[in-house]
């Protein structure tokens, strides 16, 4: 009886998981053979679709070494010490991933804009509607995916492995360069991943600081908004389906070859 | 020489407080005491892991008491090792050498030899997730004196192995503190461990210093009641000082029922109606047979009870008697250890049997309240 019902309870979460799996591939499947492979040749030779392309990819990797800047000593931090009010400051880290895009965004843009935005012009560094703006918003979205990964990434390294180090002679900038960051380097990397997938799909935060200029601040995000605005469904589509597939293949590419599954 | 004078310190709500010790140069001393003692804490602060409060660590007349670890020059061996999991067994053992520029050859000849030395010589390109666990401690013991620091720091690092291999690693390391003239701070829990390696031993409970002494001194004259339980004095009674000469005393002890004479001249400064507890460690009390109840009587009554065997207990090197003593108040019951060469002495022993017990007046401990 009781065999039963153990069988009835996993066969329930293994129905589960398989209609959830098939409503991904069928919901995957249909971007991909909605559109037409004639169409979807002539978008890549598009110049505004290049423009995208290499756009998001330069923003996106800019905006994922600023984030690992922030994030590789924010999760250390996290992870190594205890201090008053850490709660509430692992939450206030935590919000960009709660907040819609768009109240990110209008942050940003307040921040950026009339708070920060003359001093920043004065110095010739406007965020505001620039590729600038991309960056931000971009690093804003994707940081805190990376701290949280890093932090447990830090978490899971014993830290008496840093402290034998330390009487072994190392101080703790190279305990952290040659005990921490090795055995951390397959969570760093799956947050990486993380973070910069997440970074090649913003668009709120982007659109609201940034603004949708075609040409200008136009990310793949951005295109597919801007072409989907005035009926240019191939356009559209085809551009989701190269998102897809770079997405695909980046977290393919990290979860076999660092080994480790990017847990958030 | 390491001297650590009223070492001072905090983790979370727990203190240790006023510790102070001191090891010969190339001597070996243990840090005992039960878990949650603060032993733990006290060796992570001479390895510089921890910040002390106050007091002083000297090491070799030279104040390391602020300095960072890197700077300490000491080896350290925690209690899970901390092998380098990402590194070979050679990595790890070369790994202090790195930041301490010995690349000279006649270094790495040292690693040689000390590596063939404690037997892991074959295992240097072998993963650390492929040894077992007294190799893992030897490759830890390498790493730790490859750089040449003279001063060995080790968490209860043989705790995890078994009986047999602990033994070998005992007597290696005993030979390698010799051959090498390591000075070594050891903390453990295990009374062999401490009494083989070490030859003296700080008592830490609660975060303070309980006893520190020569490991004989602290074996044979246990500075209190506590430390007589740790230091394996199973055999602790309540007993009321009735009578004392100028050579010995008597004591009334209720749980046994029975008048004892303690032969010591330190102990006749207490007084009559003095409350005190006697010890006596299992292995010192005499059990015999072969004696009725009523030749027992016949005995010279000094120091001796009839008791009846409750448990027994069959141990690798002999045989634990759990005895009531018949004429006590019954809230005491008494541990006696028969060796297994002593065996033959007494004739078949069973739960409910009759014996007699002596308790020989020089082996008593007595601890006032």
């Amino acid at each position: 009886m009781t065999g039963t019902r153990v069988d009835f309870f996993r066969g329930m979460f293994w129905l589960i998981f398989v209609l959830f799996t098939v409503f991904m591939i069928i919901l995957i499947s249909g971007l991909l053979f909605y559109g037409e492979w004639a169409a979807f040749l002539s978008v890549i030779r598009n110049p505004e679709f290049r423009f995208a392309v290499v756009f998001t990819l330069w923003t996106s990797l800019i905006a994922i070494a600023l984030a690992a800047v922030v994030a590789i000593p924010s999760g250390f931090i996290l992870s190594r010490y205890n201090f008053p009010g850490k709660v509430l400051v692992d939450t206030l880290l935590d919000m960009p991933i709660v907040l819609p895009p768009l109240v990110s965004g209008l942050a940003l843009l307040i921040l950026f804009g009339p708070i920060l935005g003359n001093a920043l012009v004065s110095l010739g560094l406007d965020v505001v509607f620039s590729a600038r703006g991309v960056v931000v918003a971009q690093w804003f979205i994707a940081t805190p995916f990376a701290v949280k990964t890093f932090k447990q990434a830090f978490d899971a390294i014993d830290p008496r492995l840093e402290n034998v180090a330390r009487t072994l002679g190392y101080s703790p900038a190279e305990v952290f360069l040659r005990v921490t960051m090795p055995l951390a380097r397959g969570g760093i990397l799956g947050g990486l991943t993380m973070a910069w997938s997440r970074a090649l799909g913003e668009f709120g935060a982007t659109a609201m600081l940034a603004g949708i200029t075609r040409m200008k601040t136009e990310t793949l995000s951005v295109a597919i908004f801007l072409n989907m605005t005035i009926g240019d469904m191939e356009f559209a589509i085809a551009t989701a389906v190269i998102m897809l597939l770079v997405a695909l293949v980046l977290m393919s590419f990290f979860k076999v070859f660092t080994g480790t599954g990017v847990r958030l | 020489m390491l001297e650590i004078k009223g070492l001072c310190l905090k983790a979370g709500s727990f203190q240790v407080n006023q510790i102070s010790f001191s090891v010969p140069t190339g001597s070996c001393h243990a840090l005992v005491g039960a878990t949650g003692s603060g032993k733990t804490l006290v060796l992570e602060t001479v390895a510089g892991l921890r910040k002390a409060q106050a007091g002083s660590i000297n090491w070799l007349n030279r104040d390391i008491t602020v300095l960072p670890p890197e700077q300490r020059e000491l080896a350290y061996v925690p209690q899970d090792l901390a092998l380098f999991p990402h590194m070979n067994v050679r990595e790890n053992i070369e790994y202090g050498l790195r930041m301490r520029k010995h690349h000279a050859p006649d270094k790495r000849s040292d690693v040689e030899k000390l590596t063939h030395y404690l037997g892991i010589g074959h295992l240097l390109d072998r993963s650390i997730q492929n040894l077992s666990g007294g190799e893992r401690q030897r490759t830890a013991l390498a790493r730790a004196l490859v750089p040449g620091n003279k001063l060995l720091l080790l968490d209860e690092p043989f705790s995890a192995l078994h009986e047999a291999m602990r033994k070998e690693l005992w007597l290696l390391l005993k030979t390698l503190q010799q051959q090498y003239g390591i000075t070594i701070l050891i903390v453990t829990h295990d009374m062999e461990e401490a009494f083989l390696l070490a030859d003296s031993v700080t008592f830490i409970a609660r975060g303070v210093v309980v006893q520190s002494s020569e490991k004989q001194q602290v074996y044979s004259c246990p500075a209190n009641v506590e430390t007589a339980k740790f230091f394996g004095v199973q055999n602790l009674f309540p007993a009321e000082v009735v009578a004392h000469k100028s050579d010995s005393l008597a004591l009334f002890c209720p749980g046994l029922g029975i008048v004892l004479q303690a032969n010591n001249s330190d102990w006749t400064r207490l007084l009559p109606k003095t409350s005190v507890t006697v010890g006596i460690r299992a292995e010192n009390i005499i059990v015999e047979t072969d004696v009725t109840m009523d030749n027992a009587r016949e005995l010279p009554a000094l120091n001796q009870a009839a008791c009846t065997v409750k448990q027994l207990y069959q141990k690798r090197k002999g045989l634990i008697l759990l005895l009531q003593p018949d004429n006590g108040d019954g809230k005491c019951l008494l541990e006696a250890e028969i060796a297994t060469d002593s065996l033959g002495q007494v004739s078949e022993l069973s739960v409910g049997q009759k014996v007699v017990i002596s308790l020989p007046a020089e082996q008593f401990l007595l601890f006032a309240e």
